[in-house]
C-alpha cells in the first residue's frame, strides 16, 4: 500500500501510468478514489496520474486536530517529493482547486499547468461552518446529506432522470469510503478558511479555469460560478471556460467533453 | 396569552406575582418554561417575576436571521418596557447570563442587581458553530444530542444514579418545546459571537457570580469554570460563589441552595 509519512500523518497514494505527470485533487473530504471512475483511465493512457487521500478522508491518516488547506498542500508536496515529480499538471476540484493554487505558490518548481475546477479563493465574510449545512446535516443525517447535497449542486435534474445508473456509480465510489463526519466538518472549515485573493497575481504557470454554467449552492456565501470568475480575472493569462448545461460535477456528467478541453489545454 | 409585538417579532412572555421585578434570562435556545419548575414558584412569593421565550424558542417568532446576544437583550428592554418594569434583579443562566451583562451594561436602569450564573463574556477563539457541538449533533440526532449533552453537562454522574425522576421530569419541560434546530443553530452562534470581555469593568450593578464546582465540560476552548473566574476578576462590585458538587444546571439540582444565596444577595 503506497504511503507516506509527513510528519504526524501517513498520506496514502496512487499512481497510474506513465508519461507527464499529472496530478488530481478532490473536492472537500472526498479521497482521491473518484478520480477512478474516468479520469485515471483516460489520462493513464499518456501520463502518470497521481492521486491521493487528503488527510482525514480515505485510508489515510485522520487526526483530530485543525485542518487548513495549506496543510493539505503541504501533504502533497510531500507525496510528489517522494514520486520525484516536477513539472507536473495539477488540477483541483472545488477544495481541491484552493490546494492546487498553493501548490502552484509556494512549490512552483512541481508545478507546469494548473487547472482550477469550480474553485475559488476565498469565501469572504463567512467564517465557521455553514448553518445551513450543519442544519441539513442533522436534519437529514451524514450520508443522505453528502448524496442530496452534491447531487443538487452537482448534477442537472435532467442529468439525473436520464443517467440514474451514472448518478449511483458515482454515489458508490463517493459513499463508500465516506470519511468520518468530524473530519466533513474539519474539511469545511479548512475550506472556509482559505483565502489567496492577494496572491492570484503571482501564480506564473498557464492557467485553465473551468466552472459549470449552472453552478450554485445555496448553502455558500458565493457561488463557484461567481468565484471563478474572479479567479480568471485575477490570474495572469488565464485561459476560462464555462462548461454549458453543467453544475458542480462535470466530471463525472460530461467526461468526455471536459477531457477534450484539457487535452486541448495542455497541447497548447 | 400574553405576547407583545417588540421590533419585528412577537415575544411570548408571562409575569408571575408582585414586588421588586425579578427577570430571569434562560440558556442557549432554552425558552423560559423552565424557569417554573423551582424558580417562579420560589420568587413568585414576593417579587414580580418575568419569564419570556427568546426569540427562535418556545412560543416567540423565530425568524430565519442572524441573531445576537444584542438583539436578545433589546428584546428583554423592548418587553421591560412594554411592562414598565425597573430595577429589576436579572438573573441569567450560561448564554442568559450574556444576555444580562448586556441589560446591565446598556440599560443601567433596568438592573438593579446582577446574578451571572454558569455564564461568561466570550469565546475568544470559536466564533462559528463549534465543530464538537455539530458533529455530535449530527451523529447522535438533535433530540439525543440535547438529552444527552444536557445530563452530560447539567449534572454529576452520582446525581444522575440518584435521581432520575428527578431528571426526567427537567428534560421532560426543556425537551417539550425544543426549538426547531435552525434556531438552536442561530443561538450557538449569538453565544459563540457575544463579547462583553472589554466591558466588564464597566458593570456597576451589584453581581453575584454562581458556578458548579464542577461545571468544566468543554464545547470550544474555555468552560463555564474558566469563565465565571473571568468574570469575578472584572466586574468591579462582584462576588464569585462555587456550588460544590455541582455541573451547570444546578438551578433544578439544587435549587433550595442556590435560592438561599439568590435572597442572602438581594437582601444584602
Amino acid at each position: 500500500m503506497p504511503t507516506v509519512r509527513v510528519n504526524d500523518a501517513e498520506i496514502f497514494y496512487e499512481a497510474h501510468g506513465t508519461g507527464r505527470p499529472f496530478v488530481f485533487f478532490s473536492e472537500t473530504a472526498c479521497d482521491g478514489d473518484i478520480w477512478k471512475l474516468y479520469q485515471v483511465p483516460e489520462f493513464s493512457k499518456d501520463h502518470l496520474v497521481i492521486i491521493h487521500d487528503y488527510r482525514g478522508t480515505g485510508k489515510s491518516s485522520k487526526p483530530s486536530i485543525d485542518y487548513t488547506t495549506q496543510m493539505f498542500c503541504d501533504d502533497a508536496a510531500v507525496v510528489l517529493e517522494q514520486l520525484n515529480v516536477r513539472d507536473a499538471v495539477i488540477l483541483g476540484h472545488s477544495m481541491g482547486g484552493r490546494v492546487a493554487q498553493l501548490l502552484a505558490l509556494d512549490y512552483p518548481e512541481r508545478v507546469s499547468r494548473l487547472i482550477l475546477a469550480s474553485t475559488g479563493a476565498a469565501f469572504p465574510g463567512a467564517t465557521g461552518l455553514p448553518l445551513t449545512m450543519v442544519k441539513e446535516m442533522i436534519e437529514w443525517g451524514y450520508p443522505k446529506y453528502v448524496r442530496e447535497h452534491t447531487i443538487q449542486v452537482g448534477f442537472t435534474d435532467e442529468f439525473v432522470t436520464t443517467h440514474a445508473e451514472r448518478v449511483d456509480e458515482f454515489f458508490r465510489t463517493r459513499l463508500a469510503n465516506l470519511c468520518p463526519v468530524e473530519f466533513y466538518l474539519r474539511h469545511v472549515l479548512a475550506r472556509q478558511g482559505h483565502d489567496t485573493r492577494d496572491r492570484l497575481k503571482n501564480i506564473r504557470v498557464p492557467t485553465l479555469v473551468m466552472v459549470g454554467e449552472h453552478e450554485g449552492d445555496p448553502n455558500l456565501a458565493m457561488t463557484h460560478r461567481a468565484s471563478s470568475e474572479i479567479l480568471a480575472k485575477a490570474i495572469p493569462g488565464v485561459q476560462f471556460v464555462v462548461l454549458p448545461g453543467q453544475k458542480h460535477n462535470y466530471f463525472a456528467s460530461a467526461p468526455e467533453a471536459v477531457h477534450q478541453i484539457i487535452r486541448n489545454f495542455l497541447c497548447a | 396569552m400574553p405576547k407583545v409585538r417588540l421590533n419585528d417579532v412577537e415575544i411570548y412572555y408571562e409575569e408571575h406575582g408582585q414586588g421588586q421585578p425579578m427577570v430571569f434570562l434562560s440558556e442557549t435556545a432554552c425558552d423560559g418554561e423552565v424557569w417554573k419548575i423551582n424558580q417562579v414558584p420560589e420568587f413568585s412569593r414576593d417579587h414580580r417575576v418575568i419569564i419570556h421565550d427568546y426569540r427562535g424558542t418556545g412560543q416567540s417568532s423565530k425568524p430565519s436571521i442572524d441573531y445576537t446576544t444584542r438583539m436578545f437583550a433589546d428584546d428583554v428592554i423592548a418587553l421591560m418596557d412594554h411592562l414598565d418594569a425597573e430595577d429589576a434583579i436579572v438573573v441569567g443562566h450560561s448564554m442568559g447570563g450574556r444576555v444580562a451583562q448586556l441589560l446591565a451594561l446598556d440599560h443601567p436602569k433596568k438592573v438593579h442587581k446582577l446574578v451571572l450564573a454558569s455564564t461568561g463574556a466570550h469565546y475568544p477563539q470559536t466564533k462559528g458553530l463549534p465543530l464538537k457541538i455539530c458533529k455530535e449533533m449530527i451523529e447522535w440526532g438533535y433530540d439525543k444530542y440535547e438529552r444527552e449533552h444536557t445530563i452530560l453537562v447539567g449534572w454529576t454522574e452520582d446525581y444522575v444514579k440518584k435521581h432520575p425522576e428527578k431528571i426526567e421530569n427537567y428534560l421532560k419541560v426543556r425537551m417539550h418545546n425544543l426549538c426547531p434546530v435552525e434556531f438552536y443553530l442561530r443561538h450557538l452562534i449569538a453565544r459563540q459571537s457575544h463579547d462583553t470581555s472589554q466591558r466588564l469593568k464597566e458593570i456597576k450593578q451589584p453581581t453575584l457570580i454562581l458556578v458548579g464546582e464542577g461545571d468544566q465540560n468543554m464545547t470550544s476552548e474555555i468552560n463555564h469554570r474558566m469563565s465565571s473566574e473571568i468574570l469575578a476578576r472584572d466586574i468591579p462590585k462582584s462576588k464569585l460563589v462555587v456550588l460544590p458538587n455541582e455541573r451547570h444546571s444546578y438551578f433544578f439540582s439544587n435549587p433550595d441552595e442556590a435560592h438561599r444565596l439568590i435572597r442572602e444577595f438581594i437582601r444584602e
